[in-house]
């Protein structure tokens, strides 16, 4: 009886190892959607990093479902999302999270960071971009400020600068000279509506407005308004800074290239773009023309908040990584997985090799090759770690005030609304917001 | 009568209905299914958003509140007033010269005829997106075609900034339309003309019409069908178009160039307001609708006076 019993016990217990055994080998399948398409990848470090993790785990499969970032941002996102059909492991606009975390389109990652403090620290602190109501909803990809300012040395030190001014009232003074010279002060493409949004609107309310209030009304705080005389500043520096500094066709410029050849034919004096432009410019500026090129911040309106200095950026990760309500905890072990894989040192290599700034702190960097620190990613690096002051980006554009914002100040720059008119107009689109937030 | 051609209420007379009504049924219904599925079931979904708030992708009615909010939206009335503008230079400068060239070359006028329609209808064949970019390439301030060539003519004066005036962006965005569109009516106007008994055309010479008599008299009246038709394609074009804007100026800058599809794809796509969206293009299709029923009476009242 004893001999009996012992046996199917071990027979039960050997049964108990069955699952175990094929949950070790089970298939598992992922969808994730991104913006890496392989085909125009030039450094492709996201896919081998992928490809290798595939090749340690062979019971996983990728659906690798690649977008342009534009189409990622807009079409794809949002019919997947009004569809209730999100991916199961996904790359997310920052300007889309508040909407798809409010509305239970994300799982939030609160355990899984809790469960790997070290891995949480490791990364930049960029958690507010990504945390609704106390949890956080998308682990940042990258670190970008979308407000740095290059400028042609040579053209400066014409006009007796060696660098660029910090303040607008010289800016506008050294401006009024090279107009009078033929130059354009400063380039722009703004046709999308977002250049001039995101190099100059949201940096110039940080110096009038303050980023409480940018904070405020990026999160539809009730109570809280576009109609102030701050905000009417930042919109009449801007149809300031558009009428006598910028290219006469900023509106209409569409393509990067098209607005850099002002710069690059030394036509130019200074270009906006974000952290990201770099290493555009590195790629296809002509033969030693990046050896003229110097960075700096957004310059400091004179008459912005005293709290305020000079020399700021705002900053964020732009994209992050997200996951859906959905998945299983097979399927959810490899979303993780592959987010600890573009969070960690070889991705980060990858980043900076690229000229970009990854998520992981500077402490966990693994060596890189000197030679891809040109003295322009060295000096933005400089400006940006010695920054008095790092607030997040995008505060202002969650939700649906991005293209009302982008479209005011194209108005404003061709003039079918006046500065008082346009915040009118912005104020009265938020407040529809606000009322159907209710 | 055999009893299959009962079935089918006597239509007989062709192998084709000597068939059983459940073997032809499938064929009746696999259009119909798709023309349910593609158009009906979509209209219908357009409308159940358009009465729901959509904000965070959580549905939430309000019955008529979207459409309230559109009656008092600036920018609906200004992407309605571009959409007008846009059937304006449509019917201005595609249908009038396509139906002027088609007559013609009813006359000796026009030589090569075959050449002439083809050489028109060419841009009808290439991408609209492929076409606006062409365009903007001529359009564009610094070193686009048409500023290098009026600087080289001596009237740099005339060179602007085509794409970012608000006050010619219409006709800027009408002028490629027009270009390309042109040689689509002319095939439809062409081919009506063909069908036009020529000895009604000869007896007309004889009797000494001019050319333009001939049109004025015998052509167009004889034609009025496939003008109205064309006319229809023409006004919903224009309400529905959204490519050729995109492309080109994206509805910008600021508004100035935004039409309804335009419009009502920023609200969806870019900024989510799908209930809003659905609004806009239930709006879009009953302004349609209204306008071919406009088109059909005027039709009718000019058939009545005749």
């Amino acid at each position: 009886m004893k001999r009996t019993l012992s046996l199917l016990i071990a027979a039960v217990l050997l049964l108990t190892l069955v699952p175990l055994a094929v949950a070790e080998d089970a298939p598992v399948h992922i969808r994730f959607v991104n913006y890496w398409v392989k085909e125009e990848m030039t450094y492709t470090y996201p896919a081998d990093l992928v490809d290798a993790y595939l090749a340690e785990h062979p019971n996983v499969t990728i659906d690798w479902e690649s977008y342009s970032g534009s189409d990622l941002q807009t079409v794809v996102f949002q019919t997947q999302a009004a569809a209730n059909d999100m991916p199961d492991f996904f790359m997310i606009n920052s300007l889309n999270m508040r909407q798809a975390a409010l509305g239970g389109l994300l799982d939030n990652w609160d355990e899984i960071l809790a469960s790997d403090p070290e891995w949480r620290d490791s990364m930049l602190d960029n958690w507010a971009e990504t945390t609704f109501n106390g949890s956080v909803y998308g682990i940042p990809y990258q670190f970008i400020t979308n407000e740095v300012l290059y400028y042609n040395k040579e053209i400066l030190s014409r006009y007796g600068y060696e660098t660029y001014p910090d303040n607008w009232d010289e800016v506008f003074a050294l401006g009024e000279q090279m107009k009078a010279d033929g130059l354009v002060p400063l380039a722009i493409g703004n046709a999308d509506g977002w250049p001039l949004w995101s190099h100059l609107g949201e940096i110039l309310s940080e110096y009038y407005c303050g980023p409480e209030w940018v904070a405020a009304i990026g999160g539809y705080a009730p109570g809280s308004t576009y109609d102030t005389p701050e905000f009417l500043k930042v919109v009449q520096l801007i149809q300031r800074i558009n009428a006598e500094l910028f290219n006469p066709d900023a509106v209409a410029i569409k393509a990067n290239e098209e607005v850099q050849s002002y710069f690059f034919d030394e036509d130019a004096a200074a270009l906006l773009g974000g952290s990201w432009t770099l290493g555009g410019l590195e790629s296809i500026a002509p033969d030693g023309f990046m050896d003229k090129v110097g960075v700096a911040p957004i310059p400091k309106p004179n008459d912005g908040l005293d709290s305020i200095p000079s020399g700021i950026f705002t900053g964020g990760s732009g994209w992050e990584y997200a996951i859906n309500t959905k998945l299983a905890s097979d399927q959810l072990q490899v979303a993780v997985d592959l987010t600890k894989i573009f969070t960690g040192p070889e991705f980060a290599k990858g980043r900076l090799e690229e000229g970009n700034i990854p998520v992981l702190k500077a402490e966990y960097y693994p060596e890189v090759d000197a030679s891809f620190l040109t003295p322009q990613r060295s000096a933005l690096s400089d400006l940006i770690s010695a920054a008095p002051r790092l607030t997040l980006m995008n505060q202002q554009q969650q939700g649906s005030m991005a293209s009302v914002l982008y479209k005011a100040m194209q108005e404003v720059q061709v003039a079918t609304k006046t500065p008082e008119e346009a915040v009118q107009s912005i104020e009265s689109s938020y407040a529809s917001i606000l009322q159907s937030l209710e | 009568m055999s009893n299959k051609k009962k079935r089918l209420g006597g239509l007989t007379g062709s192998t084709v209905f000597d068939l059983p009504f459940y073997r032809v049924l499938p064929y009746v219904l696999i259009p119909m299914l798709l023309y349910v599925f593609s158009c009906f079931i979509p209209v219908i979904g357009a409308v159940y958003y358009s009465l729901n708030n959509t904000f965070n992708f959580q549905f939430r009615f309000i019955g008529t509140g979207n459409y309230t909010a559109l009656f008092k939206d600036p920018v609906f009335w200004l992407s309605l007033k571009n959409n007008l503008k846009i059937m304006m230079i449509s019917a201005c400068f595609q249908f009038v010269p396509a139906v002027i060239i088609a007559c013609m070359m009813t006359t000796n006028l026009v030589r090569g005829k075959r050449f002439v329609q083809s050489m028109f209808f060419f841009p009808c064949v290439v991408s609209p997106i492929v076409i606006t970019n062409v365009w903007k390439v001529m359009y564009t301030m610094r070193g686009g075609v048409i500023n290098t060539f009026l600087t080289a003519i001596g009237l740099q004066a005339l060179a602007q900034n085509w794409l970012a005036d608000p006050k010619i962006i219409m006709t800027t965005i009408g002028i490629p339309l027009a270009w390309q569109f042109i040689g689509y009516y002319l095939v439809i106007v062409a081919s009506a003309i063909s069908n036009i008994d020529y000895s009604l055309l000869e007896i007309a010479m004889i009797d000494g019409a001019t050319g333009f008599a001939r049109t004025w008299h015998i052509i167009l009246p004889l034609i009025r069908n496939t003008l109205v038709v064309a006319l229809i394609i023409c006004i919903s074009g224009s309400i529905k178009i959204f490519d050729q804007v995109f492309a080109m100026t994206s509805g910008g800058p600021g508004y100035a160039s935004s039409v309804l599809s335009m419009y009502a794809y920023n609200k969806s796509f870019v900024e989510g307001n799908f209930g809003y969206a659905s609004a806009i293009s239930v709006s879009m299709m009953l302004i349609s609708f209204v306008m071919v029923i406009l088109l059909n009476v005027s039709k009718k009242a000019v058939r009545n006076d005749e």
